[in-house]
């Protein structure tokens, strides 16, 4: 005898991917630093500073993403890179 | 006293499915096979796909019967391979002993390093929670003083969970569990224990281990010494996720097969490819082979022997797979799949028989190598032998891939009786 759960959806947040250009430095030292990004409406946004560096899964999915903590101005938001893919993403929570 | 861990990947292929792709939480999920070619076969499932009673090894049909919003997610091997080698170094960071068991199962002696991170309990708590916040995967850890006791430990508390096993709870633990929950205690086994009455891990620990040895043979030491806890088989480290303890490979075929002939004709094939690989992997001759068999109502079966001398040729593993099948198959059924693994190496020292004729094998030594330089310089297609070239399907296929699938789907399993 199995337990059907329900498919009724949650109302659990959900969250989308946006991929972004980037432009980066790598540095003599080894690594890279994400400098600026290109938002979707063209704008440029500069990082003042990338707080950390660390493995760590994207609520929008991806495998063996980095997620770079990074400060634009006052703000602070997670910026993601996809090694396999080459790309960089910020995520969006949508319900 | 040793610490030893035994990590798992909780339903390793559906949680690496559900990482890429959030939008499939929530919901029952399976992961399979291609649909052409009949490999449309359930390769994992989650937690929520097996509420609906869908077991790994079933057909698609069967699951989607029992549960038809059931969402399927084509397999990709490369991405399970590469979150397995990922997983792999965070258990780098705390020992350098670590063995596979399959793409999503590790021992890890930490005898000596435990007492840095918190004891054995503290150190699988830091795998645990690391693996989870980098990866998004989450593992079972069990922690014992021995490997089949860290084993089971693992599989008492799913998912993302530790268990502990030691000396002043085995018997309330370990104990209760079934017998064949025992590593290497397969449906035969079982019963011929369950004929003495023996049922529990517990009665097989009490039975006298002369008694067992009369019973199943060499067998009976090593479950004795299993079920007591005084298994002292070291963590061998192995190389990247593929266990050099054993190379198999298995096939499910693009019809049933009801003939022995075809049935060897895979069985050859199969044969053919593990020889390559064994020869690649450079770690001697093989000694033992087994069979696996899958017949049309995915019921399984499996039995090993010894080839007639360590060898690395295809025919002399065929041979004695051919054998093997033969003794193990009643032919009640149609087969689906057959799998042909060999283990129990040479390592590059064996004892000459000096009155033995060592010739046989040295003439099919050289007729193997000679064979593999052609396939190397012009393709695996090449040169076959003929039996396989009557079915073109057959000579299509390509099977010398090395992933392979977690322990418990590999046709050739570990459960296998003698």
């Amino acid at each position: 005898m199995y337990i059907k759960k329900s498919n009724k959806q949650t109302n659990r947040v959900r969250y989308e991917k946006i991929y972004i250009e980037t432009v980066v430095k790598f540095l003599a030292t080894g690594g890279m630093r994400p400098q600026f990004v290109v938002w979707t409406d063209g704008r440029k946004y500069q990082i003042d500073k990338v707080k950390s560096i660390m493995r760590a899964p994207a609520k929008s999915g991806g495998l063996l993403t980095d997620r770079y903590v990074c400060v634009f101005g006052e703000k602070e938001r997670n910026l993601y890179f996809e090694k396999d893919q080459l790309k960089w993403f910020v995520e969006r929570g949508i319900k | 006293m040793r610490i030893i861990l035994h990590s798992d990947l909780n339903n390793f292929f559906a949680s690496v499915e559900e990482q890429k792709n959030p939008e499939l939480k929530g919901k029952p999920i399976i992961v399979v096979g291609k649909k052409e070619d009949r490999h449309g076969i359930v390769l994992a499932k989650n937690t929520l796909a097996k509420s609906f009673g869908i077991k790994t090894g079933e057909a698609i049909w069967q699951a989607r019967n029992k549960c038809k919003d059931v969402v399927e997610v084509p397999a990709c091997y490369p991405d399970y391979t590469r979150v397995s080698k990922e997983v792999r170094k965070i258990y780098e960071r705390f020992t350098d002993k670590i063995e596979s068991f399959g793409i999503d199962e590790c021992w890890l002696d930490v005898t000596e390093t435990a007492r840095l991170f918190g004891g054995g309990e503290g150190l699988a708590e830091k795998i645990r929670k690391a693996v989870k916040e980098e990866i998004g995967v989450t593992v079972s850890v069990g922690v014992s003083f021995n490997k089949i006791f860290a084993k089971l430990a693992s599989d008492m508390k799913k998912p993302d969970a530790i268990t502990v096993i030691n000396y002043d709870n085995y018997k309330n633990t370990v104990w209760k569990l079934p017998v064949e929950d025992l590593l290497y205690v397969g449906r035969s086994t079982k019963e011929k224990l369950n004929r003495h009455g023996v049922y529990t891990i517990g009665d097989l620990a009490n039975v006298e281990e002369n008694r067992l040895r009369s019973w199943l043979g060499k067998w009976g030491s090593y479950l004795y010494s299993y079920a007591n806890g005084t298994d002292q088989s070291p963590v061998v480290p192995n190389l990247e996720d593929e266990s050099v303890k054993s190379i198999g490979n298995s096939l499910t075929h693009y019809k049933d097969l009801t003939t022995v002939e075809e049935v060897r004709v895979l069985l050859l094939m199969l044969s053919e490819s593990v020889a390559s690989r064994l020869r690649e992997e450079k770690i001697g001759k093989a000694i033992t082979v087994k069979v696996g068999v899958i017949d049309n109502n995915l019921n399984r079966y499996g039995k090993q022997g010894k080839t007639e001398y360590p060898t690395t040729s295809a025919l002399e593993i065929a041979k004695t797979a051919y054998k093997l099948f033969d003794e193990l198959y009643s032919w009640k059924r149609p087969v689906r799949g057959v799998g042909v693994t060999v283990c129990d190496f040479t390592h590059g020292k064996q004892q000459l028989n000096m009155f033995e004729n060592n010739e046989k094998e040295e003439r099919e030594d050289r007729l193997t190598e000679a064979v593999e330089n052609i396939r190397q310089r012009f393709g695996n297609g090449v040169i076959q032998r003929a039996s396989i070239l009557q079915d073109e399907r057959l000579y299509s296929a390509d099977i010398k891939g090395k992933h392979t699938a977690p322990a418990s789907n590999r046709i050739d399993s570990s459960k296998v009786d003698e």
